[in-house]
């Protein structure tokens, strides 16, 4: 493998890692708003 | 002063030009002299513009000799991010090749700051794509062996090296504030949509904001009141400051931010819970991969392979994932929301990255007992405010003990960024900065 598809390989396996991290972590703190009958709507930003 | 001391004192630089103590043609050369000067050691810049440069400081000198000034903005040096287009010079968005087009129009905020009398003097340079948080082609000014900061590392280095009075940005998830932060510069992310994106490459379409680095705050509010919406209104009296945020970072971090807040005279301090960094960074880079493997999937023979390995990545993300990213997103900004009513706040105050530049061979740093990635860090509390779409900005508020600066975040009410900046001016008069 060359250095330059190492490099890409490295940062695929990263940014894997990291992003089903994360969307584990979504998945139960967005639960409530998951579950919320109707949805949540997106309110205007302080 | 000298040309090059009003290259890094805009107001001081307005002032000469319009007394005629200084020309706007001269004081254009010597920053086009400034920046080959320093691209060596330094990086900021990806194209110099020095034909469009002189036209243009020719016509803005033209018209204050004729009592014409345009603004605060009239004859003075800009730089602009190379993912934002120029008419008639190349955009490179800091690629192999991905994007690269030489666009007939420029960007309509490019357009704004040409109107406002502005000279653009080229473009900088950016982390590929605007995707990465330290710009390897730019190095700190503070010193050479350290990261800029991204994406808009060439901005900051620009600005902080005293090339450019002011230059232009992107910030998806912290890419004005972070290197504004590293370089000690001011970097305003404003109000999702207050500054048009016409003209300016696509990362993450959901959180993509133009922004503004400038020296101080006075010049960056000059500039605010030239490119921003009229009718900004509005002054900081209470600020809520996460003590958590302030605790989560670097010791020296932390406790330089504190105690410029503490030094500020005429506001209110309240300790408030800020909101949850780790949801938000996870939000905010689950849809910016996926947007950006959106934006760019087709072009990943342009890329290089660590912005490739990304893409990728952002395609193999489940819709349930991007899904409850938008759902948290909803929730991250409707607690910011109760915070800011609940508390009655006028700002929200935490430092703007967790740790000072890093040198610049370093991927990986220990961090509060662990090693973490230099990426990883930078968005860290940066990520919230590019989620609920509120203006933020940081401000420099001293230094650590390697003399490296240190940023204060302030996060406000949307079209709040005039009292943001206003407030940004009181930081800079009391801290040792």
């Amino acid at each position: 493998m060359s250095e330059r598809e190492d490099a890409e390989e490295a940062t695929l396996q990263a940014y894997r890692r990291l992003l089903e991290r994360a969307a584990a972590a979504l998945a139960e703190a967005t639960a409530v708003q998951r579950e919320a009958d109707p949805p949540l709507d997106p309110p205007p930003c302080p | 002063m000298s040309l090059t001391d009003l290259l890094a004192a805009p107001a001081a630089a307005r002032r000469a030009l319009d007394a005629g103590d200084a020309g706007v043609v001269e004081l254009t050369e010597a920053a086009l002299a400034r920046a080959e000067a320093l691209q060596p050691v330094l990086g900021a810049f990806a194209t110099l513009t020095p034909e469009l440069a002189r036209e243009q400081a020719r016509t803005a000198e033209a018209e204050l000799q004729a009592g014409q000034a345009r603004g605060p903005l009239h004859g003075l040096p800009v730089a602009v991010k190379d993912v934002i287009d120029v008419a008639g010079v190349p955009t490179r968005l800091g690629t192999p090749g991905a994007g690269h087009r030489v666009p007939d129009r420029s960007a309509r905020v490019v357009d704004a700051l040409i109107a406002g009398g502005a000279i653009v003097i080229g473009k900088a340079t950016t982390h590929e794509l605007a995707l990465g948080m330290t710009t390897p082609a730019a190095r700190n000014p503070h010193d050479p062996e350290r990261i800029a900061g991204g994406s808009s590392g060439g901005p900051a280095v620009a600005v902080a090296a005293g090339i450019a009075a002011l230059a232009l940005g992107t910030d998806t998830n912290g890419s004005v504030r972070c290197p504004a932060s590293h370089c000690g510069v001011i970097g305003l992310k404003p109000t999702r949509e207050a500054l048009s994106r016409a003209g300016v490459a696509p990362l993450a379409w959901t959180q993509d904001t133009v922004g503004v680095l400038a020296p101080d705050a006075r010049s960056a509010a000059d500039a605010w009141r030239v490119l921003g919406p009229p009718s900004q209104q509005g002054e900081v009296h209470r600020i809520g400051v996460d003590r958590a945020a302030c605790a989560a970072a670097a010791p020296e971090v932390g406790d330089r931010v504190t105690a410029a807040l503490d030094e500020l005279a005429g506001v209110e301090l309240v300790d408030v819970e800020g909101p949850d960094l780790a949801l938000c960074s996870g939000a905010s880079v689950i849809a910016i991969v996926v947007e950006a493997a959106e934006a760019w999937g087709d072009a990943l023979d342009g890329v290089g392979p660590a912005v490739r390995g990304a893409l990728r990545a952002g395609r193999e993300v489940p819709p349930d994932a991007y899904l409850d990213a938008k759902r948290a997103r909803v929730l991250v900004s409707a607690r910011m929301r109760a915070l800011f009513e609940r508390e009655a706040l006028d700002a929200l105050a935490l430092p703007t990255v967790p740790v000072t530049a890093t040198l610049a061979v370093l991927d990986r740093i220990p961090f509060h007992g662990r090693e973490r990635s230099v990426e990883s860090l930078q968005g860290l509390f940066t990520a919230p405010a590019s989620l609920t779409g509120q203006p933020a900005l940081s401000v420099p508020c001293g230094r650590d003990a390697d003399g490296m600066p240190i940023g204060l975040q302030l996060l406000g009410r949307s079209g709040a960024e005039g009292a943001l900046l206003a407030l940004a001016g009181s930081i800079g008069i009391t801290s040792n900065n």
